[in-house]
């Protein structure tokens, strides 16, 4: 469940295209800027979403878990939902975020939740926050570090330092982005030593037309986490049934959450 | 015969030195004496503390030897180990293997598997609770149940705008309670409350995000627990007590809460102040007045009020009113909230005159109109507990009854303990059964996920032989209604019983027939199981304790130390004594030399002297031992913290005696002290007749 959360965070944020001339050269600060206003742009999304999630979780020791839930989404009034599908023995099981609120709903006893303000998501390092959309322009002093190649694609390599007084999940990181679609490849995250954590491949996006912004907007297809510091631990997500058209008036409450598993 | 004369004259000599030098007699004596007195019932105590403790540990959880990986990280501490943090004590993959190995073993009675970890249960508050009763009340459909939960909604609001009320008195930010305020105004509205009555889930969620967290937020409650094998339990832990409800039932998944948890974790705050200060005023003795916790807990107590308030309907509120009336605590003017929040603070106001009977009332009038425990017998609670690898996992288990340790009932050590069945913490370990792996086979496949290594990502996902593009265009599918899952979990309440005796566990008690020789017994257990491909650390009870074991051994090196250094003051004296005595009395030992004594016979003479000394000390130390012992052993000596509870096995310890020890400790003193004697009495034999009488002239 902790990857889970920390995951959801990769999947949640839909990236929106943007017209944006291609180079394989420098980038000077200030395209620097725009580079990465577009990337927070592009995700975006005024209207609602929803999206099948599949998580697979794997540790060096052998151990194995997955999961399978819908994650739905209603950036207008702050609400959004989970809830889990697969296996049998989770599901049912959801979360419910309205305004200040996080709901957690146990099928199995018909119960709800109530968690605080500063919870935990599922009792990990994860805040309610972290869901919220990226805001790296807003967090984060980017520099250019080089043109590279990753694997095959020639991408822009940036390193991304948080702003003084904000605080962000990760003091440090790294985006490697493809020089021809915009899009991010390749993420890695640092303790404030400079210790790299995780690193996160996106080796996939699709683009779709979302009529609330009247724009595209680009979701990760697949999303591979590989632990830095446990090494040989992974989580692998996959995004299924990407939906951006108006959700129900009425889906983000708790009677809709408990109709799903009777 | 020569032998005992001279024997029979050393001894004659030697008393009449001593009753010469009586007060340097005295001094030593007296401290060989403590000496005694201190080994004997140091000794005895710390033999008595030793062998309760063992009877609680041995008799509560750790049985006597335990079993675990030998690829734990961490050592076992049952009782918690001095550092904080989940312990990695490794796993028993199939405990079958295990036990069946062990009970080869003649001396081997038992082999208990168990599992220690620790869970969370979450909560909400009063509001909380009266909303989820609301909306089960709405799914019932009856009118009246349904009014009935509305006006309490109704009373526990009107309450809310008296408390936001006072703290707008007090805070600072006002806009924020301006903000409530005006929320709290809305749900007033008879046009709301229809609406709530009517079931509209936009106000239920309004009164659920908006009203509710403003009764406040509770702190998780976090529950320790132990999975075993109830039955196997019961038979080998005879202090195990059922206090309330009944035992979990074999093949049954639940819990069984411990009662030390329940009464300090899970009641009433306004009950559990009351129950301390009885213990403490009315069993104790002690007064309130000039007792600086029972002072802290009468202070705490009126600020409880909210503990009693927040669990009354109208009808009964208005009863607790006259009620108090009745009692002479007045009502001052207001609303019905208003009165009755005075008077329920004036009632929780005790002192030494009030006491007795303020406890006895709020039993008697206000305990049967709360909710006095947040969890009872009979109840479902969602247990939630991180697995081996770091998810969440949450069980519904059934409170099957409320158990407590006998002897131990005070203890906070013994009661830490809440027991589960085994199956039930297999999962909250995270361990995946059969069908549980086949089902994620199929999930996978499904999903169709190619499994990548970390090493050689970025050529698999980006390179030559990866898509040949990262991007792809995907019309917006159209929106179709999800289908609604069907499947509820799958958590059956029962399991097949045989299920405890095989599988994963994560350590066992081993319960030996008789007491045999632990150290010799672990060592051959060890290495039969090994000899067996069974790798494996079986440590004692006292071992597998942690911290509370540990605390015998810092006792027993803290007498030790106190006994060093009374032995050693009493040497250092006992020689100075003799060589400064030597100087005085170079006239006697020169005669004696000079009429044909030799240096052997003052030598014995001194030895006989320190040896004297030390068995008229000791024996008078070892009286004043056994005397203070026998009353001890009458009285008992009180517990006067948990911990000491724990390790007296019970409220008191009645110490016995050991012949042993009696014997020994004086014989001991006294053999010692002589032999310490022996260089400044061969320094005394040196003198000669020519010194003696050059000590004349």
């Amino acid at each position: 469940m902790k990857r889970i959360a920390l995951n959801l965070l990769q999947l949640l944020p839909g990236l929106m295209t943007f017209a944006y001339s291609s180079h394989s050269f420098a980038l000077d600060d200030k395209q620097v800027k725009e580079l990465v206003l577009l990337i927070d742009d592009r995700q975006r999304n005024s209207g609602d979403y929803a999206s099948t999630v599949f998580i697979d979780q794997k540790e060096k020791d052998g151990s194995t878990k997955a999961f399978e839930a819908r994650v739905y989404r209603r950036d207008a009034d702050d609400k959004w939902m989970i809830l889990f599908t697969k296996p049998k023995a989770e599901a049912g099981k959801g979360y419910l975020r309205v305004e200040k609120n996080l709901f957690l709903y146990e099928p199995s006893l018909g119960k709800w939740e109530r968690q605080t303000e500063r919870a935990n998501i599922a009792g990990t390092n994860s805040r309610r926050d972290d869901f919220d959309e990226s805001r790296l322009a807003e967090e984060y002093d980017a520099k250019f570090v080089a043109d590279e190649k990753l694997g095959k694609f020639p991408v822009h390599h940036l390193k991304f330092a948080a702003k003084t007084g904000i605080e962000v999940g990760s003091p440090q990181l790294e985006l490697w982005v493809d020089q021809e679609s915009k899009n991010v490849l390749k993420r890695q995250e640092m303790a404030l030593s400079g210790k790299l954590l995780r690193t996160i491949y996106y080796p996939g996006w699709d683009k779709m037309f979302s009529k609330s912004k009247n724009a595209d907007v680009y979701v990760p297809r697949e999303i591979r986490v590989f632990d830095e510091v446990e090494k040989g631990n992974g989580t692998t997500v996959v995004l299924r049934d990407v939906k951006l058209d108006p959700l129900d008036a009425n889906m983000f409450t708790k009677a809709w959450l408990e109709s799903q598993s009777k | 015969m020569q032998v005992l004369e001279l024997s029979s004259l050393i001894v004659k000599v030697a008393f009449r030195n001593l009753w010469l030098y009586r007060l340097k007699t005295v001094v030593i004596a007296s401290l060989l004496g403590f000496g005694s007195f201190l080994s004997i019932v140091g000794l005895t105590l710390l033999r008595d503390v030793e062998a309760t403790m063992q009877e609680s540990i041995i008799g509560s959880v750790a049985g006597h030897l335990q079993m675990y990986s030998k690829k734990a990280k961490d050592d076992l501490a049952i009782f918690g180990s001095t550092f904080m943090g989940r312990q990695d004590i490794g796993v028993l993959e199939d405990i079958s293997t295990y036990r069946d190995a062990l009970l080869r073993h003649p001396e081997v009675q038992a082999v208990i598997p168990m599992g220690i970890d620790m869970g969370m249960l979450g909560r909400g508050n009063e509001m909380d609770e009266s909303l989820d009763v609301l909306r089960a009340a709405l799914k019932g459909g009856d009118p009246v149940i349904i009014n009935e939960r509305v006006e309490q909604l109704g009373f526990q609001i009107e309450q809310l705008g008296r408390e936001l009320a006072e703290r707008k008195k007090v805070t600072q930010d006002q806009v924020e309670v301006v903000k409530e305020e005006a929320d709290l105004a809305k749900v007033k509205e008879a046009a709301f409350t229809e609406s709530v009555a009517r079931g509209d889930e936009s106000a239920l969620q309004y009164l659920e995000t908006r009203i509710a967290p403003l009764s406040g937020e509770k702190l998780p409650i976090y529950l320790m627990y132990l999975g075993t094998d109830i039955d196997l339990y019961r038979q080998n832990f005879p202090k195990f007590r059922v206090v309330a409800g009944e035992v979990l039932p074999p093949g049954q998944r639940g819990i069984m809460l411990s009662n030390k948890v329940r009464e300090d974790q899970l009641k009433n705050t306004a009950a559990r102040l009351f129950d301390k200060l009885n213990k403490r005023v009315v069993k104790l003795k002690i007064p309130i007045k000039g007792d600086a916790e029972n002072l802290r807990l009468v202070q705490d107590l009126p600020r409880q009020y909210n503990q009693i308030m927040a669990y009354l309907d109208r009808a009964e509120a208005v009863e607790l009113h006259e009620s108090l009336k009745q009692l002479g605590i007045p009502a001052t003017e207001g609303t019905l909230i208003a009165q009755l929040v005075q008077q329920v603070k004036d009632f929780l106001k005790v002192d030494d005159q009030n006491f007795e009977a303020r406890y006895r009332w709020f039993y008697e009038q206000i305990a049967p109109k709360i909710k006095l425990y947040e969890i009872s017998p009979g109840e479902t609670i969602l247990l939630r507990s991180y697995t081996k690898s770091g998810y969440i996992k949450s069980l519904p288990l059934k409170v099957y009854g409320v158990y407590s340790f006998q002897g131990l009932e005070d203890s906070d050590i013994a009661g830490v303990m809440n027991i589960i069945d085994l199956v039930s913490l297999r999962e909250l370990y995270g361990q995946m059964t059969e069908s549980s792996l086949k089902e994620l086979q199929e999930m996978r496949s499904q999903v169709g996920i190619k499994e990548i290594a970390a090493e050689n990502a970025e050529d698999a996902l980006f390179g030559d032989g990866a898509a040949a593009t990262v991007e792809s265009r995907v019309e917006a599918p159209t929106p179709a209604p999800q289908a609604t899952i069907q499947v509820k979990p799958v958590i059956p309440d029962m399991f097949d019983v045989t299920e405890v005796g095989k599988g994963l566990a994560l350590n066992a008690a081993i319960k030996l027939k008789d007491d045999v020789k632990l150290q010799d017994l672990k060592e051959s257990l060890e290495k039969d199981l090994k000899s067996q491909g069974l790798d494996v650390k079986i440590v004692d009870w006292q071992q597998a304790s942690g911290f509370v074991g540990q605390f015998v051994v810092i006792v027993r090196l803290v007498l030790i130390f106190a006994l060093g250094v009374i032995f050693v003051v009493a040497l250092v004296i006992i020689n100075n004594s003799i060589i400064v005595g030597t100087l005085n009395r170079i006239r006697e030992i020169g005669t004696m030399r000079a009429i044909g004594a030799q240096k052997s016979f003052v030598v014995e003479m001194f030895l006989a002297e320190t040896a004297i000394t030390g068995l008229i000390g000791s024996c008078v130390g070892t009286f004043i031992a056994l005397g203070l012992l026998i009353w001890l052993g009458d009285y008992g000596i009180p517990s006067s913290h948990d911990v000491v509870t724990f390790l007296f096995s019970g409220p008191r310890l009645y110490p016995k005696l050991h012949p042993g020890i009696i014997l020994l400790s004086p014989l001991f003193v006294t053999g010692v002290a002589t032999l310490a004697s022996v260089y400044a009495a061969r320094h005394a034999a040196h003198v000669t007749p020519a010194e003696a009488m050059q000590e004349k002239e």
